[in-house]
């Protein structure tokens, strides 16, 4: 009994450790050795090293308070690839079969971005931004314990482009 | 009698502590040593030297670094980009992917491994036509970057990496 209860907690945390990140994990594979999208990936343990910089300001401070809870951030981006809006309509779908719910999105004719969240146990383990132009694709994770409250301070700091749209969920708040 | 005892389990276990430190360096050197444009080797002191108008905050950044290696990598490697495999061989070794950039015009990677004493090694690629990789051995107080990137002017330090006739 005891080695089954062990058996299904490791298997569980395995599908949970899955879980977080499929999409962008899926897209860092596939495209993997392809030179023309840049792929950052920045772990929790740099992520730790972040939050013992000291603040030189308030808004630094904030910034970094709001991001000692994140345990990690990938992007995948290009400005140059021809089959953008494919690529941004086939990430929505993967995104919407692996089960995130749309928090925001936004649209005009340059191009199209939509926010989605990851929720477990009432808390947002991860947000994901697809953004769709033209020439222009962006897939960003960010993942860990993310409150709605400081993202707008953890998107001013980060500097990523889109990523600034989301202050308006704040002013939404 | 009792003493010598003493001082020979001290040494044996020195050696011991200090054999995984010194492997996982030379993984770097095998992966590059022979690839190389040029090779930076610091110690404390040296890094201290670099500092001309002595910048306490600089000084107290690297009073914790034991060890710091930098190569610049020669052309074959930068266009073969061999040196990616070292990534491999240290995340065999237990260190853990910091930071990672791929595709575009730069590449980077950033391991590390905590442990008594911090190691932190990988490579960075500005378009291929500057290649370096290091290895580092001891504490940085991370805090302090931010102080000192505010107080530093670019004549306090001596630029080692302008010595194009410098070779090792």
């Amino acid at each position: 009994m005891k080695k089954l209860f062990v058996t299904i907690t490791i298997l569980v945390a395995s599908v949970v450790t899955y879980a977080q990140g499929t999409v962008v994990n899926k897209y860092f594979n596939q495209l993997a050795g392809d030179d023309k999208f840049t792929k950052v990936s920045i772990s929790s343990k740099m992520f730790s090293l972040f939050t013992e910089l000291e603040a030189g300001s308030e808004a630094e401070e904030e910034f970094l308070k709001a991001i000692s809870k994140l345990k990690g951030l990938k992007i995948i981006a290009s400005d140059s690839i021809g089959n953008a809006a494919k690529m941004y309509t086939q990430a929505l779908k993967d995104v919407d079969a692996a089960g995130y719910d749309e928090l925001m999105s936004v649209q005009d004719a340059e191009e199209n971005m939509r926010f989605s969240i990851k929720e477990s146990g009432g808390k947002i383990e991860e947000l994901l931004m697809v953004v769709g132009g033209k020439k222009r694709f962006v897939l960003l994770s960010l993942y860990g314990e993310i409150d709605l409250k400081n993202i707008s301070k953890i998107a001013k700091g980060m500097n990523v482009g889109g990523l600034e749209n989301l202050s308006k969920i704040d002013a939404g708040n | 009698m009792q003493a010598t005892k003493y001082l020979t389990i001290l040494i044996l276990f020195m050696g011991l502590s200090y054999q995984p430190l010194f492997a996982q360096e030379s993984i770097l050197k095998e992966h590059v040593e022979h690839k190389r444009d040029k090779k930076y080797c610091f110690y404390p002191s040296t890094l201290r030297m670099v500092n001309l108008k002595q910048n306490q905050d600089y000084n107290a950044l690297v009073n914790g670094v034991d060890k710091l290696l930098i190569y610049t990598l020669d052309s074959a490697t930068r266009a073969d980009k061999s040196y990616r495999l070292l990534t491999d061989s240290y995340l065999a070794e237990g260190f853990d992917e910091y930071a990672t950039i791929f595709g575009g015009s730069m590449n980077l990677s950033i391991l590390g491994k905590e442990g008594k004493t911090q190691q932190y090694v990988g490579y960075f690629d500005q378009d291929g036509e500057v290649v370096v990789a290091f290895y580092l051995k001891g504490d940085i107080p991370w805090q302090k970057i931010p102080t000192l990137l505010q107080n530093m002017n670019d004549m306090d330090m001596l630029d080692l990496f302008d010595f194009k006739d410098l070779s090792f």
